[in-house]
């Protein structure tokens, strides 16, 4: 009798002390777990500001309530929104990022954080992507809520995940639809029809058929870069997508260094050169001086009435509607789609539907520096993130900004945007598939340079045949310095 | 008679409209101020057609509660950098001394390298030291930068002065510092004004700097303020401009009660190479 | 044995080295230490955080057969030398003019007008000249206006014109320093050397060539240092206006070396470039001293 009671004491004992020891591990994430510090955030478009009566439309203010609400499921917890750092932001964050001073988190463009990561500047978000997020009912990995594609995409050359994403760059041409009306105009889908009506407008002689930024690397350059060769390249997919590990259905930039060094379609094909004469073609219709010219400059020409056309992003539509001493009437379209009617190197018409860039994430890209796991907010910060990625809290975010399409699961756009932008299934995301047809932009080097290269081009300084050349050399010099400073082995796909 | 009358005006002539010319990128300046940014856009040349003082009121909202810091930054390093320069100025311009060459053409070289290079490396000095975020993580490096100029505008002030002042002073067995106080500074009154001022000035306007080792709100200068009108997709040049206008009042200000010392500073006639 | 001179020396002048010591701990600290680090990687391949490999003078030897560093030369040269040529005579020219005038109370009024220019930052003023060169800008208005539209161009944009249009920034060039020191260096010119030579019948313009200008030697030698010191430095008009192009129409040294460092993370390489910035200035500057002698020059005790 006596030794089953204590075995029934030893059972309870054991039994309350397992479950007083499970009570007491709190959990390290979501609203139970508990989390002190001061946490600097850097939310750049998303920072919230005070109203001005000079503001031309009102500022984001949702980031407040996101503050409040999270201190009050962690009072030992204190948000601190980092402002006015905008000006020249690159330098900002390279010196306090390198001197280990970065905020915990901070916005960083994906093609930053593609070398910054692999350099041992930030913390990977792999492990924590794996993890449920208990912010949001009946999640069972984080990074279900994220678009596939954009995670893919960002992934460094060292197969990590460094940014966590929630919207996308969206662009397209703006128009001037009574300039349409007037001269008998149709939107156009296809390139050829694209052509068309460029030289209508050109031939009446009133407006400028297309403004351009050329002075701005990102914008005209690269997205043009996109648009005309994707259609070029889309084609051959599978014989650029070919490691295995890597997502499939998506060109990463280890596929595009292989490729490269397998000789697939090199700058010197005819496929490449078609690309970089579109673009000449294209140039004819620009706005006169076109590479001095910025994109606010290129956008005012479109909004005082001088220009028809003009390339921009879901952002632009803010100051376009609420321009008050706009006199015409607007639309959108998305960016004509080269088909075989102007080259043999593209598809049938229809094959791809509309182009927008829907470049992975645009002002909701946050990456975490190494610096705050030395103090002592890395659990915090990603806490942060997870509760700010909920689309219950990123959605009124993202649609209070109005800028920009979001890209998580189950998050609506605003409004005006969905009226504009938001109609699945009528066009590609190219940036999410095959974000850099052509090679040029594989390094920020390679990249730069090709510019200056591409603007000697249009301008009419150097020939094709030295444009191809020159930039072979870039590119090579950019996919060596890849393969070095990433270990990767090419042997075992039969590259050296 | 009458060619003497001629040129006269001539010369008047020539030099309003060299000003004319000078100043008009500042009259383009306060007209664009008082636009909205959509008529700045859409009437980028002409007059407004209303004031938008909004503007103003805006721009100074932003702007108004960080000219604390900046005065006290700037006229911080200012009282350090006219001590030390003309210390120093006056002790290699009057007093010999091994290694004397090489120590000045060694101070005055570092204006030669070029400043993007020491970004980094200088912030990671200040961070060391434990003064990020605090104003000294902007004075002491505006004052060791400072000092170099002012020390060779000191210099140059100071071989000029004749030297039977120093001579009499040492015959009553004056020291180093006393013959300092008592005799060069006295001498040097419009000199001290100038450096004060060039240095207050460009203090005063420096961005980067602040805003890379400064991210508290409350010690922010007067430059950060005005960025609250530039944001990362879009500007508001109307209220920006306005902005600079406001952020310049103060130097104006100061530029309204030192201008005749500034000017006889730089026109005692002494610095030169 | 007896101690050395120079010991003896150092030691009868400890007062004026403790006196010194403020003044080199703050440079050692925020500007030795910097510059000799940057001096001291352009012997490297260093990406500017972690990694590191001493290549001895590998930068150096590719900067030469860079051909974009070989540009940025080319037109850090052409700016180099149009500064020069401007910073010696449109200052000069309106110090002269200001010097020359009869009415006092009206000179006090010229001078202090081309002052105010001052308290604007430097950035500011940049951004005002971006827009006067725009398509639509006032460079161009004006010139419709007079009836040239057929000079009007896109003048940052144009391959042939973005070099020179970025010369003529900051027309008619009169800084509120240089000017003041020429008139500085005219108004301490001696009374007598202007009296002497209307005796001897020199006119006016006689006078400026042969006694103004060779009395403010020292002055013209100061501006034409700074001079050469800023432009061969600068960068920052690129960066706000032109990011060195089109093409590379306007890429100088300075904005190479800014790339280099922090966009392509070759800091190792940028250090070369400034390290050979370092070396030009010094030389010029050195050249510059030995070459042009001012008449009246005074030393220390």
């Amino acid at each position: 009798m006596r030794r089953i009671l204590v075995i029934l004491t030893l059972i309870v004992f054991i039994l309350g002390s397992i479950s007083v020891l499970l009570a007491q591990e709190k959990p390290k994430f979501g609203p139970k777990a508990s989390l002190k510090g001061e946490l600097q955030v850097y939310l750049q478009a998303y920072t919230p500001r005070e109203k001005t009566e000079a503001d031309r439309w009102p500022p984001p203010q949702y980031g407040w309530t996101i503050q409040k609400e999270y201190e009050k499921l962690h009072p030992g917890v204190k948000i601190k929104f980092l402002e006015a750092v905008e000006t020249d932001y690159f330098t900002w964050i390279q010196t306090r990022l390198i001197g280990g001073e970065a905020p915990h988190i901070f916005w960083g463009h994906h093609s930053w954080a593609e070398e910054w990561g692999p350099k041992g500047l930030l913390v990977s978000m792999d492990p924590y992507l794996d993890l449920p997020n208990p912010y949001i009912p009946g999640n069972k990995k984080w990074r279900d809520i994220f678009d596939p594609g954009v995670l893919a995409i960002n992934v460094a050359p060292d197969g990590k995940q460094y940014t966590i994403n929630g919207d996308l760059v969206t662009t397209g041409i703006f128009y001037n639809k009574d300039v349409f009306d007037q001269l008998g105009l149709k939107v156009p889908k296809y390139w050829d029809e694209f052509i068309t009506v460029l030289k209508k407008i050109k031939a009446d002689g009133k407006y400028i058929p297309m403004s351009w930024a050329g002075a701005e690397k990102e914008c005209a350059y690269s997205w043009l870069n996109r648009f005309t060769r994707y259609p070029l390249y889309k084609p051959l997919m599978k014989e650029f997508d070919v490691i295995p590990e890597e997502k499939p259905g998506v060109v990463t930039q280890k596929e595009q260094a292989l490729a490269w060094k397998k000789g697939i379609e090199t700058l010197s094909s005819e496929r490449w050169k078609v690309g970089a004469q579109l673009q000449k073609e294209l140039s004819q219709y620009w706005s006169p001086g076109f590479l001095g010219l910025t994109m606010s400059q290129a956008y005012d020409q479109f909004i005082t009435g001088k220009a028809a056309m003009h390339l921009n992003g879901s952002w632009q539509i803010k100051p376009v509607r609420l321009d008050p001493l706009r006199k015409f009437n607007w639309g959108w379209m998305p960016f004509p789609v080269v088909t075989n009617k102007t080259t043999k190197y593209a598809p049938r018409p229809g094959t791809i539907k509309g182009l927008t860039l829907g470049g992975p994430s645009a002002a909701f890209q946050f990456n975490v520096p190494a610096s705050a796991q030395k103090q002592g907010m890395l659990e915090v910060a990603v806490d942060f993130l997870m509760y700010l990625t909920a689309p219950k809290n990123a959605g009124p975010l993202i649609a209070d900004l109005g800028a920009f399409l979001p890209s998580l699961k189950g998050v609506r756009p605003a409004k005006e945007l969905e009226a504009v932008f938001w109609k699945p299934g009528t066009y590609e995301f190219l940036e999410l598939i095959f974000p850099n047809p052509g090679y040029i932009d594989i390094t920020e080097e390679a990249k730069d340079k090709n510019y200056k290269l591409w603007q000697l081009y249009i301008g009419d300084q150097i020939s094709l045949d030295k444009y191809v050349e020159e930039a072979t050399r870039n590119v090579d010099d950019a996919v060596n310095k890849l393969i070095k400073e990433n270990n990767w082995d090419f042997s075992k796909y039969g590259v050296k | 008679m009458r060619n003497f009358y001629i040129g006269e005006v001539l010369k008047h002539l020539s030099i309003i409209i060299l000003i004319l010319l000078t100043l008009y990128p500042f009259f383009f300046l306060v007209i664009s101020s008082l636009k909205s940014h959509e008529e700045f856009t859409h009437n980028f040349l002409g007059l407004p057609k209303y004031i938008r003082w909004v503007n103003y009121t805006a721009a100074w909202k932003a702007v108004s509660r960080y000219i604390y810091n900046s005065l006290i930054m700037s006229s911080s390093t200012v009282i350090m950098v006219v001590f030390l320069s003309s210390y120093v100025g006056y002790i290699f311009a009057r007093y010999k001394f091994p290694g004397r060459e090489f120590l000045f053409y060694a101070i005055i070289s570092l204006l030669m390298i070029p400043g993007a290079l020491t970004l980094i490396p200088q912030f990671i000095i200040v961070k060391n030291l434990g003064l990020l975020n605090t104003r000294w993580a902007c004075i002491l490096p505006w004052t060791s930068g400072g000092q170099i100029f002012a020390i060779f505008v000191m210099h140059s002030f100071m071989s000029s002065l004749p030297e039977e002042l120093f001579e009499a002073a040492r015959v009553d067995g004056a020291g180093i510092f006393q013959i300092y106080t008592k005799i060069a500074i006295p001498l040097s009154y419009p000199t001290l004004v100038t450096i004060a001022i060039m240095h207050f000035v460009g203090t005063w306007n420096d961005i980067i700097w602040p805003l890379v080792t400064i991210t508290k709100p409350e010690l922010r200068p007067v430059t950060v303020g005005i960025m609250a009108f530039n944001s990362a997709y879009y500007q508001n040049y109307g209220p920006l401009f306005a902005g600079y206008i406001l952020a310049s009042i103060p130097l104006i200000i100061l530029f309204i009660f030192t201008m005749r010392f500034y000017i006889q500073g730089l026109l005692s006639g002494a610095i030169k190479m | 044995m007896g101690q050395s001179p120079i010991l003896k020396n150092i030691y009868k002048n400890k007062f004026i080295y403790l006196s010194l010591i403020p003044t080199f701990a703050l440079l050692l600290t925020f500007n030795y230490y910097p510059a000799i680090n940057a001096l001291y990687h352009s012997l490297f391949e260093w990406d500017g955080i972690g990694y590191e490999k001493f290549i001895g003078i590998g930068n150096f030897i590719n900067l030469f057969k860079d051909p974009v560093f070989i540009i940025s030369l080319k037109n850090v040269s052409v700016l180099a030398i149009a500064g020069v040529i401007i910073s010696l005579t449109f200052p000069l020219l309106a110090a002269e003019l200001t010097f020359n005038l009869r009415n006092l109370k009206m000179q006090y009024l010229y001078r202090t007008m081309f002052v105010v220019p001052m308290v604007v930052p430097g950035v500011v003023v940049l951004l005002l000249w971006g827009f006067i060169y725009r398509p639509d800008g006032l460079l161009n208005h004006i010139l419709t206006t007079i009836g040239f539209s057929n000079l009007t161009r896109p003048w940052l944009g144009d391959f042939n014109t973005a070099l020179y249009a970025i010369i003529f920034i900051g027309f008619p060039w009169i800084g509120s320093f240089n000017y003041l020191i020429y008139l500085a260096g005219l108004q301490s010119i001696n009374r007598e050397l202007f009296e002497s030579s209307i005796i001897d019948g020199a006119t006016r313009l006689q006078q400026i060539f042969y006694i103004d200008i060779p009395m403010i030697l020292g002055q013209i030698k100061l501006i034409l240092i700074l001079t050469i010191i800023g432009v061969m430095q600068g960068y920052t008009t690129q960066v706000v206006l032109t990011q060195g192009g089109p093409g590379y129409a306007t890429m100088v040294p300075g904005m190479y070396m800014y790339n280099s460092a922090f966009q392509y993370y070759k800091m190792g390489y940028g250090c070369a470039i400034g390290t050979f910035l370092f070396g030009v200035i010094l030389i010029l500057t050195i050249i510059s001293r030995k070459y042009i002698q001012a008449p009246t020059e005074f030393g220390g005790r």
